[in-house]
Parts: structure tokens; sequence; C-alpha cells
């Protein structure tokens, strides 16, 4: 039988080789979402001006509500400004992902291989967790960087190494454990979304190839939000219990 | 383990280039898009800032030189006013001095006049007696020489 089968393949698919290092169309994505960003920047820094045109008041607004928001949540405006930049770039980086991958062409340009299987040139980028796993692993670093800048090294091991009660201890430990696990979770939360977002396209067009997938689309565009802010916010999240001293 | 890395396609080399070109993007963004976003807003806020104080400022300024106007004013008006008192009175001490003054004058004229008129008088009397006895005295030299003659 010629009928086509869904392939599904939870990672990415290799396109090709650059000095040894093999290059996935995820990694294409990322290029590609880099590039999309790096524009608007520029495109923003061009036209900047003390009296703002459209863009630039929407960008400000954006920038302002999202800067008030973080020192309301962290109580301290010079860390909301230095964190800033990581919190919105995570943002911005996972969201222009996940709405651009509805985009024509991203999944579906490709090439076959000899065996008649299908390689997409480029695929979602949340859809490989090495994408999200890196994302993570900075996340990581910058609420534990930042716990032990704030708190000292000392006080802020004391969360995890209690030894002044049974209680602690054991709490402190929950805790190591729930600091490591936050790396699967979250990795693992935005890639599963994402994925199975793409998959439930995949299944639906499968079956329905013409007005379905329209709203089940849009659905995705809004999970792709939420995703990337619930990964922004929880960074956050992280950071101001990373600096809350231990009771 | 080895399955779950190998079934999601982990490798580290992937794993450092994603986190790679976050970190790439986070800088190309912090450099062209918060920082002169933020400076941009903070210079605007800056600038109005400013322009308030210098509006409150302002304000300050024009009551002050309402103030000022008002105080000036009043000040001329007093000064001119004790001006125009003092110059009334001045005058009418003036005017007084010279009615007394011509009153003087008109008084020593009339005494003049009077003085003059008198001695006038006498003169003309003094004239007359002088005239009438010489009248007397050729009347009686007339008489004589008739009464001789006869």
């Amino acid at each position: 039988m010629a009928e086509k089968s869904i392939h599904i393949s939870l990672s990415a698919e290799k396109i090709g080789t650059f000095l040894g290092i093999s290059i996935t169309n995820t990694m294409l994505m990322s290029f590609v979402v880099f590039a999309l960003l790096a524009t608007l920047a520029f495109f923003v820094r061009k036209n900047l001006a003390l009296i703002p045109g459209r863009l630039q008041t929407l960008v400000e607004t954006l920038f302002v509500g999202i800067l008030n928001y973080m020192t309301e949540t962290l109580g301290d405006e010079k860390l909301a400004r230095k964190l800033f930049p990581l919190i919105l770039t995570i943002f911005l980086f996972i969201f222009t992902a996940n709405i651009v991958e509805f985009t024509p062409g991203i999944g579906s340009a490709g090439f076959f291989h000899a065996n008649g299987e299908f390689t997409p040139i480029l695929r979602s980028m949340n859809t490989d967790l090495n994408t999200t796993l890196a994302l993570t692993i900075i996340a990581f670093i910058v609420i534990e960087v930042v716990g032990v800048a704030t708190l000292g090294f000392f006080q802020y091991g004391k969360k995890f190494v209690n030894v002044s009660s049974v209680l602690g201890f054991m709490v402190g430990i929950i805790e190591l454990f729930s600091e490591v696990a936050r790396l699967v979770s979250y990795s693992f939360r935005l890639f599963g979304n994402i994925f199975a977002g793409e998959v439930m396209i995949l299944v639906i067009q499968h079956f329905v190839p013409m007005v379905l997938p329209v709203p089940i689309m849009l659905f995705e565009v809004f999970v792709g939000f939420i995703q990337a802010a619930i990964f922004a916010l929880l960074t956050l999240f992280f950071v101001k219990i990373a600096i809350t001293e231990a009771h | 383990m080895e399955q779950i890395v190998s079934v999601f396609g982990i490798n580290w080399k992937l794993l450092l280039i994603q986190g790679v070109n976050f970190g790439l993007l986070l800088a190309i963004l912090y450099r062209f898009l918060y920082k002169p976003v933020l400076k941009m807003v903070d210079a605007r806020r800056a600038k109005i800032e400013n322009a308030i104080r210098n509006a409150e400022k302002t304000e300050i300024e024009l009551g002050l030189a309402e103030m000022e106007k008002a105080r000036v004013i009043s000040e001329a008006t007093k000064r001119g006013d004790e001006f125009i008192l003092a110059s009334k009175k001045h005058a009418e001490t003036e005017e007084h001095t010279i009615m007394q003054a011509a009153h003087r004058k008109a008084v020593h004229i009339l005494n003049e006049a009077e003085r003059r008129a008198n001695r006038e008088h006498d003169e003309m009397m003094q004239k007359a007696e002088r005239e009438v006895a010489r009248m007397a005295i050729l009347s009686a030299e007339k008489i004589l020489r008739h009464g001789a003659v006869k």
C-alpha cells in the first residue's frame, strides 16, 4: 500500500553536518527565529525617537508594563532591571518560535530520502528537547546564581542543607529535589505542549485536511503564547523564591 | 536514561549550540532593543519631569512677579498721592503768601495815594492862600490908588 502513514519523530531530524556538528531542522528554525527577532530589534532601534511612533509606543508599553510587573514581583527595581532582558528574551524567543510554526512551508518544505522518508527543512523550534532543555539549563543557572549572589552562598545553601532539626533536614532534601526536578518539568512542559499541538494538527490534517485544522491552529497559537509566558513567569517566580531567605 | 537521550535526540553539542544561540540573541536584543528603548523611556520621563518642574518654577516666579507688580503699583500710588498732597499744601501756602503780599501791597499803595492826595491838597491850599493874599494886596492897591486920584 502506498498509503502514507503519519511519521512522527520525537527527536529533530538531521539535515546535514557542518564541521562535524550535525545540523538539525529545529536548529535551523532557531536561527530563523533569531534572525526575525534581530530584524525586529534593528528596525525598532532605527526608528527610535523621543516622540514615539506606533511600533515604538507598543514596544515601550510592553516593556514598561513587564518591567513594572517584575519590579512588583521581585520588590527590587535594580534586580528587576538586571533580569528584565533575560525574562523578556525567553518570552520573545519561545513566543516567536511558537507563532511562526504555522507559517506555510515550515514542516512541509523538505526533501525525501532514498527510502521515501520525508525530512522537513524547518521544524517548530520547541518540538526539540534540545532547545527547551538548553533554555531550562540557562534559566536554572540564572536562578541559582541570582539566589547565591543575593543571599550569599551559605545563606542560600541553608535552604537545602539544614541540620537544625530532623524536619528541617527533610524539608531541605525535598527542596533540593524539587530544585533539580525543575530542570525536567520546565523542559518537558514546553516540549510536550508544543509537540502535542504539532502532532494533533498533523493527525487532524491527515483526516480532515481543510477547515478543521484552522481553529486548532488558533488554539495552538494561544497555547504557544501561554507556554512562552509560563516559561518566562516561572523563571521570574523561581528567582523570587531563590532570593527569599529561608525561614 | 540512555534510551531517553537517544529517543529525544539529546546531544550536548546541540544543547550548547542552542544555548549559545540564545545567549547571542539575548546580547543582541539587549544591545539593540532593551537598552535603547528603556533609555528612551527614561529620557522621556526625565524630560517630562523637568518640564513639569520648570512649569512649577515658572508659576512660582509668575506669582512672585505678580506680587512684585502689585507692590510696585501700590507704592507708586502711595507716593503719587503723597506727592499730590504735598503739592496741594505747598500751593495753598503759596497762595496764602501771595495773597498776603498782594494785600500788603494794596494797603501800601492806598496809603501812598492818600498821602499824596493830602500833600497835593495842602499844596493847593497853600497856593490858593498865596493867590488870595496877592489878590487882596492888588485890590487894596487899586482902592488906594483910586482914592488918591479923587
